[in-house]
């Protein structure tokens, strides 16, 4: 526990010092929500499956970031093509770790180029997706009136369809145009090639990648529109919204620096929560066959590999699936950690014992 | 009677050795502050304490035609049978006491037929008429509404209706005004009186508001930090406070009997029960405080008319 | 009007505008991002000069968009649009397989609650205890374990190893009365239909509902310990009702969560099951929309994807006016 807890003041120490660099006077400033986040962290601590769920969180993300320069084989090296024998082995057989696919390439390797995939998706439909509903969700709960009503609408119409099924359509019907913008626009497909961790060649193959982040974005914002609303709603009516309005704050002011601060926690949590949904999710759509296109591979279209030749070839679907399932779970382990972390009266009594 | 609350922080010692008497017919006022154990007495009378609360010792005893029955060791169907029909409650936020997705209604009707037996429905018609009597007008209608479309004085007067819908014979009632504006607060104390005078209950209730205690009570019990410290008839406690808490409650509040020129509130804070002060518990805050004995030893109650938990009177 | 039964109104007044918001939104998705939607819609690459003719008139193509919209309003409330893979009528394909998802739906939410509710129930009343921490953490891996990882490992076992299960075939019942084989065989009592029904559809229940289960077993968990420590219950006990009134009052306190969970859970499972029925080998409406997609079928895919929305909008509908029918604050 004490060396966790020393790990968490190392990060932290970091951290200031890091942001020092930038804005001399930050620090001072801040000294109570860095004690906050010290206190949050440590009560994070507290929780054997929190931080469990860190570790494997951390473990995905690293392998995400660096592994394709320190994977074994490239995920275009077809192995097959100069020793044939290497088609479709199981674990350990020719010194392979995990086998190898129908093209002879290494599992181990397409595992870790899997890990950049999943994470490239899923921190993009994050990034773009979280913030665009919160901000119509700012909007629809502070404004009201028609504002909401319109928004609420839309919103509505978008949750109507199940997650998957709507995904299902766009990412089927996307990828065509998204090749063509790829083609005309190859500085574009240049970046995007070396985000996923592939060569620049092979960029083209990765709009069905694109076209399930695009749809997964889509699919996502209104959950977090409608959650921010519901809480803005709630924030509105309190004292420091009125006192904010008479001291003659803009309302973008108002909504950014003052009601968002105080929403923060619970859509922390429900991000946490969405990563794993949403590499879950991405992993089906791959499973069904919409996600990567060969040569580029990910974790749902190796079980998809493996699906159709089980059980005969069980080195394809169980160790993506385990990954998968591995990943999911870190995720969802943090952020219940995360949730208790951050509800008062769950945290007094984790604070009572320490 | 003990009760202590076992809790992750500690041994909270709400309630130590306290032991009154309640006569047939009269008012008893139990004041003092919160966390002074006056809520927690009361809800042990019928062993209405949840865990981590436990009733560590003492008894009840229930005079009832003749006959005496210690509550706190009676089974507990036969305390469900007391509980709502000879010895009633109304608490102090009328929300908390209603079931939201009820009518108001039904749950009086229910009160009735959980004790005289047979459906609800049929005890309908006794509900419109204890809502009349309880003066909430258009009873027929009320009779069909839930909670959340009533005032916060209606609320409290349907918890007070489901109440005495058994006529019972003690009638608690915890800081039963403290949750309505005052203009309520007026109709409901003087609704008390009617009742009382109708159907000849006691009434035991809690306040902190001494306006409440001298224009209602017979008796009244000053509490502090879990003991009893004062006893003694309405108008003798008013006029002859004894107990420097009692003192010090009088002078910080308006007083109609002896005006006083300025209020002063009691200094310090309420004791801490997990670790009270030894002696007597209010010697930290007292300004009569006699050294050496005071925070020592534990004054005794005494045993008159007028009892009184003080050193500066034994 | 009682306050239901405005309430009953004003939710169906808000029911159409979702309801046509969903088929504009359909019509965008086969209209507005194809790049060549005449071809896509006659059947993409392979399409015959005389099929894209024929689809240019059928859908009126060449009228401006307010116009193409109104026909394929049209077309769409007909039911009359032509999948170009199958030559049939693509809501006679749908309602051929309709039976199938909703089977399949029926028995993951029988799995999810049978195995959800109880440990709920039990978490609420040990809380705080390991019984609490593992339901919990049972939950946890419930919603974190992907479908296909479980179906497969499972399929391993019963299919694989034990051999009792098939991954073909749709098994129906000997009389027809509702459509439904399953409940078509449990009004006969045709146990010999039955027994290939259950074989037939418990393990992609059971995969479908598994995630279901842990959700509902938290969510029930979380509901009943909120509805036992509510205010009132103590003053319930201060009544003197005896115990069996004041369970129910808890129950109904709890229910409103769960009628809702139950409702989400049947709308998860309609999201679920593309991947399951593939899986499975089961010709539903999940494997009909993979299919569709896959052969780039966009009658189909329109079909199918309005019908899902259908579905799940009008189970909306019904969990709000249960809702509302049990709470009375909610009519507002």
């Amino acid at each position: 526990m004490k060396i966790l807890d020393k790990v968490a003041d190392g990060f932290l120490w970091v951290l200031v010092t890091a942001i020092a660099l930038v804005r001399k006077d930050w620090y001072a400033k801040n000294k109570a929500r860095i004690e906050e986040w010290r206190l949050t962290l440590y009560a994070l601590n507290r929780s054997p499956t929190g931080v469990v769920g860190l570790f494997l969180v951390l473990g995905f993300v690293s392998v995400g970031v660096a592994g394709p320069f320190l994977a074994p084989y490239s995920y275009n090296q077809f192995l097959y093509l100069e020793r044939p024998e290497l088609y479709l082995v199981p674990p350990g057989a020719h010194g392979m770790p995990l086998g190898t696919d129908i093209y002879g390439r290494d599992v181990l390797s397409l595992l870790i180029y899997g890990a950049r995939v999943s994470l490239v998706i899923s921190v993009i439909t994050i990034a773009l997706g979280v913030p665009l509903g919160i901000l119509l969700g700012l909007l629809a709960g502070y404004y009201g009136g028609k504002v909401d009503e319109t928004i609420m609408r839309i919103t509505d119409i978008f949750l109507a369809f199940p997650a998957l099924v709507l995904a299902l359509a766009l990412a089927a019907t996307l990828p065509q145009r998204i090749r063509e913008f790829l083609i005309s626009e190859p500085a574009f497909a240049s970046l995007m090639a070396a985000v996923f961790g592939v060569s620049s060649e092979d960029a083209i193959h990765l709009a069905p990648l694109i076209s399930i982040f695009t749809a997964l974005i889509i699919v996502w914002w209104p959950m977090y529109a409608r959650v921010v609303r519901g809480m803005v709603l709630v924030e509105r009516e309190k004292t420091y919204v009125e006192a904010a309005k008479a001291l003659g704050y803009s309302s973008w002011r108002i909504m950014t620096r003052h009601i968002l601060p105080n929403v923060m926690s619970p859509v922390v949590v429900l991000v946490t929560f969405d990563f794993a949904t949403v590499n879950l999710l991405a992993a089906g759509l791959s499973f069904l066959g919409l996600g990567a296109q060969p040569p580029i591979v990910d974790w749902g279209s190796l079980i998809n590999m493996g699906g159709s030749r089980f059980p005969t070839a069980w080195w394809l679907v169980f160790f993506p699936g385990v990954a998968i399932f591995l990943t999911a779970l870190g995720w969802n382990l943090l952020g219940d950690a995360l949730r208790d972390v951050f509800d008062p009266r769950v945290r007094r009594r984790i604070e009572f014992k320490v | 009677m003990t009760v202590y609350f076992y809790t992750y922080a500690g041994v909270v010692k709400a309630v130590e050795n306290v032991s009154f008497e309640l006569y047939k017919g009269e008012v008893l006022a139990i004041v003092g502050e919160t966390g002074s154990g006056k809520s927690v007495t009361t809800r042990a009378i019928t062993k209405l304490i949840q865990p981590p609360g436990k009733i560590v010792s003492g008894s009840v005893i229930y005079r009832r035609d003749g006959e005496e029955v210690d509550l706190l060791k009676l089974p507990e169907e036969e305390l469900r049978k007391i509980r709502g029909a000879e010895i009633a409650y109304v608490f102090q936020d009328p929300s908390s006491a209603l079931d939201p997705l009820y009518t108001i209604g039904y749950q009086i009707a229910e009160a009735v037929a959980a004790h005289r037996g047979g459906k609800i429905k049929q005890y309908l018609s006794e509900a419109v008429n204890l809502l009349r009597n309880v003066l909430i007008p258009d009873p027929e209608s009320r009779v069909r509404a839930f909670p959340h479309q009533l005032s916060g004085g209606m609320k409290q007067r349907s918890v007070i209706a489901m109440a005495i819908s058994n006529r019972p014979r003690i009638l608690i009632a915890d800081e039963p005004t403290t949750a309505v504006d005052v203009t309520v607060q007026a109709q409901i104390l003087h609704l008390f009186k009617q009742l009382k005078e109708q159907l000849g209950m006691s009434i035991i209730f809690i306040t902190h508001n001494m306006g409440l205690v001298a224009e209602f009570a017979d008796r009244v019990i000053v509490m502090y930090g879990g003991k009893i410290v004062e006893e003694a008839p309405v108008m003798e406690l008013f006029q002859n406070p004894r107990h420097p808490y009692t003192q010090g409650l009088l002078r910080a509040v308006i007083n109609p009997i002896t005006p006083q020129g300025r209020l002063e509130p009691v200094p310090g804070t309420i004791p801490n029960l997990i670790n009270p002060p030894p002696g007597c518990r209010f010697h930290p805050r007292c300004p009569y405080v006699i050294k050496g004995k005071c925070e020592k030893e534990e004054p005794p109650l005494g045993n008159d008319n007028h009892k009184v938990a003080c050193w500066l009177y034994t | 009007m009682s306050s239901f039964r405005r309430f009953l109104l004003r939710r169906i007044l808000t029911f159409i505008p979702t309801v046509l918001g969903v088929v504009f939104i359909t019509y965008l998705i086969a209209y507005a991002i194809p790049a060549d939607p005449v071809r896509a819609w006659a059947g993409g690459e392979k399409a015959k000069p005389e099929v894209i003719e024929k689809v240019r008139q059928y859908y009126y193509f060449d009228r401006p968009w307010y116009e193409q919209f109104y026909y394929f309003l049209v077309r769409l409330f007909e039911g009359n649009l032509i999948s170009p893979r199958t030559g049939n009528n693509v809501f006679t394909d749908i309602a051929a397989r309709f039976s199938v998802t909703l089977q399949l739906a029926l028995f993951s939410i029988f799995f999810a609650v049978l195995i959800g509710v109880p440990l709920g129930l039990v978490a609420a009343y040990k809380r705080d205890t390991k019984i609490d921490t593992a339901v919990r953490i049972f939950a946890l891996i419930g919603v974190s374990m992907p479908a296909f990882l479980l179906a497969y490992l499972l399929i391993l076992v019963f299919f694989v190893h034990l051999k009792t299960i098939t991954l073909v075939g749709v098994p129906t019942s000997k009389a027809t009365i509702t459509g439904l084989p399953l409940i078509d065989a449990l009004i006969t009592g045709d146990l010999e239909s039955l027994t290939q029904i259950v074989g037939r559809y418990w393990l992609p229940g059971f995969v479908l509902g598994f995630a279901g289960a842990g959700i509902i077993a938290r969510f029930v968990r979380n509901s009943t310990v909120e509805a036992l420590g509510a205010d009132f219950v103590e003053y319930l006990h201060a009544k003197g009702l005896q115990t069996g009134w004041v369970r129910r009052h808890v129950f109904k306190n709890s229910l409103v969560p769960i009628v809702t969970i139950i409702g989400l859970e049947f709308g998860a499972s309609l999201s679920g099951a593309p991947i399951t029925e593939t899986i499975f080998g089961l010709p539903g409406l999940g494997y009909y929309a993979v299919q569709s997609i896959y052969y780039l079928d966009f009658p189909a895919i329109i079909g199918v994807t309005f019908i899902f929305a259908i579905i799940y909008v009008v189970t909306n509908f019904i969990v709000d006016i249960l809702y509302a029918f049990i709470d009375p604050r909610v009519r507002y």
